[in-house]
C-alpha cells in the first residue's frame, strides 16, 4: 500500500500577478520503505513538492493522499495534528531548540503527542543510543557538532513514530564525513525499521546511495528510476 | 503538556539572560518606584490628615445649628453635658473634648489681627500641647493665660510672658475683652493654623463672654474617620436639634486629598505599568523575531498556534513576573525602614509648612495595595504578551522553513 500519493499536484506561487509555476502536474507515488532522493537544479519544485506532501503547503491543483487520508480534507488544526502523528521533518539548519538538551529535543515531539514523560525520556535515550549519541543525551545543540545535531534532528524526526521522513537537503550544511555518516545512519534505519525516507538533495554521493532517484526539471518529473 | 511548554517558556526567558535581566531589573525598579512613591504620598497625606484631624478639624464637630455662621456666643450646646455621656458610651469613640470658641481681635503694642479664640479646659491634654515650643499650657498659675502660635506672636512682636488684649463679642452682643498674658508659644505644621487661633482657658473666655460651664463645639474623635458619614447620619437622628458636621463637610479640601490619594497612586503605578508594558512589547517582540525559524519548525512539526501562543505567554508572564515579586520585597524593606525613621524633608520645610504638610515623611502602604498593584502588573504581563504572542501566531511554517535553508 502506498504511504504517499501525489496527483496532479501543481503549484502556481503570484497567481494574479506574475506566475511562477512551481509545480505543473506532478503524479508520484511512494511505498512503504522506500528510500527516495527528489533531485533536480534549483527553481526545479523539489522543496515545493516536499511542503505539499509535508502538509505544510496546498498545492494549486491536484491533491495528496497519506495513508488513505487526503491533506485538502483537513482543517487547520487537523493538519498540524497530522503531521504530529504521522510525518517526520529533518530540516537543512537542523533546527533544535538551543535551550533544551539532545534527549529532551527529541522527547518534545512525543510529549506533544500526549505521551508519559518517563516513556518519552525512555524513547528518546534509546533512539539517540540508535543513531550513536548514547553519550550526548544531556548536551545542548551547542555542544554538538553540525553531524551530531542532524543526527539528533534524525531521532526527533523518527520519535513521533511518522509514516514517513521529509528530509530537505540534509547533508547541505554537513562535511563529508558528516554526510556519509548521516546517510548510513538513514539507510540503517530504512533496512532496520522499514522507515520511508523522501529528502531532496543536490549532493551526488546521496543521489549514488539512494534507492529510487525521482529527477523533478521545471515543476515536472523528468526521469523516475528506481535502481 | 502545560508543564512542558511553562518549563520551554521558563527556559526561554534565560535563553538571552543579559536582555532578559535588564527587563527583569526594570520591571523590579519600576516596581519598586511605583509602590514606594505610592507609599510615599500615601503616608504624606495620612500625615497631612492626621494633623489637621488632631488640631484643626475634628472627624465629627457638634455645635449648636446658629453658632456656625457668625459665632455669637449665646448659641451654645445646650445640655452638654448629656450630649457628652451620650457620646462616651459609643463603641466607635476614641477620644472627646470640647471647645468654647469666640472670634475675635488679638491686639499688642505693635500690632492687631483677627483669631478664633479658643477656650479649652485647662487640665485637660490638648493635641495643641504636642506643639509647643516655648512655655506650657495655660494653668492656674497666671491670670488670663493664652498661648498663641509662632507666626501670631511674630506678627504681633510678642514674646513669652507678653501682655496682648483679645476683643470679642459677649453673649449680650456687646464687644468685650480682656489683657492676657502669653504662657506659651507653639509651632504647628500649619503656618495660617498658627497665625489665625489662639488657646486661652475656658473659664475666662466663658466668663468674658457671660457664659458659665458651657461650650460651643464638641470634637469627636472616631476609631475610623472613614465611616464619620455614617455615625453623623446616625448622630443626627440622635440629636435633631444639634448641627452635626463631618470632617468632610468642615473642610471639603480634605476629603478631597483623601480620595484623590488612591487615584493618584493608581495613575503613578500606571504610568510606570504602561513604560514597562513597552518595554516588555518591545523584548518579547524581539525575542519572538529572531525566533522564527525555531517557531516555524515547532508549527512545522506538529505544534499547534495554541501551544506556540501560550509558550510566548508564559515567556513573557516569566519574564515580568521575576521581577515584581523582588521589586515589591524591595518596597516592602524600604517602606518598612523609612516608616521607622522617616523622610526628613526639612530642607523644604517652609514651603511644606505653608501646604499644612509634615516635614517628616512616614511612608505606609496598607498590605491590601501591594496585592492591587501585582494583580495590575500581572494584568500588564497578559496584556503586552499578547501582541507578541500573536505574531507567532502570523507565522506560517513555509516561510520559516524557507527562512531555514
Amino acid at each position: 500500500m502506498p504511504v504517499i500519493e501525489t496527483h496532479g499536484l501543481t503549484k502556481v506561487y503570484n497567481p494574479d500577478k506574475v506566475p511562477v509555476h512551481a509545480l505543473n502536474g506532478v503524479d508520484l507515488t511512494i511505498e512503504k520503505g522506500e528510500f527516495t532522493a527528489i533531485v533536480g537544479p534549483s527553481g526545479s519544485g523539489k522543496t515545493t513538492l516536499l511542503n505539499i506532501i509535508g502538509g505544510l503547503d496546498t498545492p494549486t491543483e491536484g491533491k495528496t493522499i497519506i495513508q488513505q487520508t487526503e491533506l485538502s480534507s483537513l482543517s487547520d488544526r487537523e493538519l498540524v495534528n497530522f503531521r504530529l502523528h504521522h510525518i517526520g521533518f529533518v530540516f537543512q539548519a537542523y533546527n533544535l531548540i538551543p535551550v533544551l538538551t539532545a534527549v529532551e529535543n527529541v522527547s518534545f515531539v512525543m510529549q506533544m503527542q500526549g505521551r508519559p514523560s518517563k516513556e518519552c525520556r525512555k524513547k528518546s535515550i534509546s533512539l539517540l543510543k540508535e543513531v550513536g549519541l548514547a553519550d550526548k543525551i544531556d548536551k545542548r545543540p551547542t555542544e554538538l557538532s553540525g553531524g551530531q545535531q542532524q543526527r539528533v534532528a534524525v531521532a526527533r524526526a523518527l520519535a513521533s513514530k511518522p509514516d514517513f521522513v521529509l528530509a530537505d537537503e540534509p547533508t547541505a550544511n554537513l562535511d563529508s564525513v558528516s554526510s556519509a555518516d548521516l546517510l548510513d545512519l538513514m539507510l540503517k534505519l530504512n533496512e532496520k525499521e522499514e522507515m520511508t525516507f523522501v529528502f531532496s538533495t543536490h549532493d551526488q554521493r546521496v543521489i549514488d546511495r539512494a534507492r529510487r532517484v525521482v529527477t523533478l526539471v521545471d515543476g515536472k518529473i523528468d526521469k523516475d528510476e528506481v535502481r | 503538556m502545560i508543564k512542558n511548554i511553562i518549563k520551554l517558556g521558563w527556559k526561554n526567558v534565560w535563553r538571552n539572560p543579559t536582555r532578559s535581566g535588564v527587563v527583569i531589573i526594570a520591571v523590579l525598579l519600576g516596581t519598586w518606584a511605583g509602590v514606594f512613591l505610592s507609599a510615599f504620598f500615601t503616608g504624606m497625606v495620612q500625615g497631612y490628615l492626621e494633623d489637621q484631624f488632631h488640631l484643626t478639624v475634628p472627624h465629627i464637630e457638634i455645635s449648636h445649628p446658629e453658632f456656625e455662621d457668625l459665632y455669637n456666643p449665646e448659641y451654645y450646646i445646650p445640655q452638654a453635658e448629656n450630649v457628652l455621656t451620650n457620646l462616651k458610651e459609643k463603641p466607635y469613640t476614641t477620644d472627646l473634648s470640647t471647645q468654647s470658641l469666640a472670634s475675635g481681635l488679638a491686639q499688642s503694642a505693635r500690632n492687631s489681627y483677627g483669631v478664633t479664640i479658643r477656650g479649652i479646659v485647662p487640665d485637660s491634654t490638648h493635641s495643641v500641647e504636642n506643639y509647643l515650643i516655648n512655655g506650657s499650657m495655660p494653668g492656674e498659675q497666671y491670670r488670663n493665660p493664652v498661648i498663641i502660635g509662632s507666626d501670631l506672636a511674630e506678627r504681633l512682636g510678642l514674646a513669652l510672658k507678653s501682655r496682648m488684649v483679645l476683643n470679642f463679642q459677649d453673649t449680650n452682643g456687646n464687644i468685650t475683652g480682656g489683657a492676657f498674658q502669653v504662657v506659651g508659644i507653639f509651632d504647628s505644621f500649619s503656618s495660617v493654623f498658627d497665625e489665625g487661633n489662639v488657646f486661652v482657658n475656658r473659664k475666662d473666655v466663658n466668663n468674658l463672654m457671660g457664659l458659665d460651664q458651657q461650650v460651643h463645639s464638641i470634637h469627636l474623635t472616631l476609631s475610623d474617620f472613614s465611616k464619620a458619614d455614617k455615625r453623623a447620619s446616625q448622630l443626627q437622628k440622635e440629636f435633631p436639634d444639634l448641627n452635626i458636621t463631618t470632617w468632610g463637610e468642615a473642610a471639603p479640601e480634605l476629603k478631597y486629598t483623601y480620595e484623590m490619594t488612591d487615584l493618584m497612586m493608581y495613575i503613578v503605578m500606571i504610568i510606570i505599568i504602561i513604560a514597562l508594558v513597552f518595554s516588555i512589547i518591545n523584548t518579547m517582540l524581539m525575542a519572538v523575531l529572531e525566533r522564527t525559524r525555531e517557531l516555524g519548525m515547532l508549527r512545522a512539526v506538529g505544534m499547534n498556534k495554541s501551544r506556540v501562543f501560550s509558550m510566548v505567554l508564559y515567556e513573557t508572564i516569566f519574564l515580568t513576573m521575576v521581577g515584581t515579586p523582588a521589586g515589591l520585597f524591595l518596597s516592602w524593606l524600604t517602606i518598612s525602614y523609612y516608616n521607622s525613621t522617616g523622610i526628613d524633608l526639612g530642607a523644604f520645610a517652609e514651603g511644606m509648612n505653608a501646604y499644612g504638610l509634615r516635614t517628616v515623611i512616614y511612608p505606609s502602604l496598607p498590605p491590601i495595595y501591594y496585592l492591587n498593584i501585582t494583580l495590575l502588573i500581572a494584568v500588564a504581563a497578559l496584556l503586552s504578551a499578547m501582541y507578541p504572542a500573536w505574531k507567532t501566531l502570523q507565522l506560517n511554517p513555509v516561510e520559516a522553513i524557507r527562512k531555514m535553508n
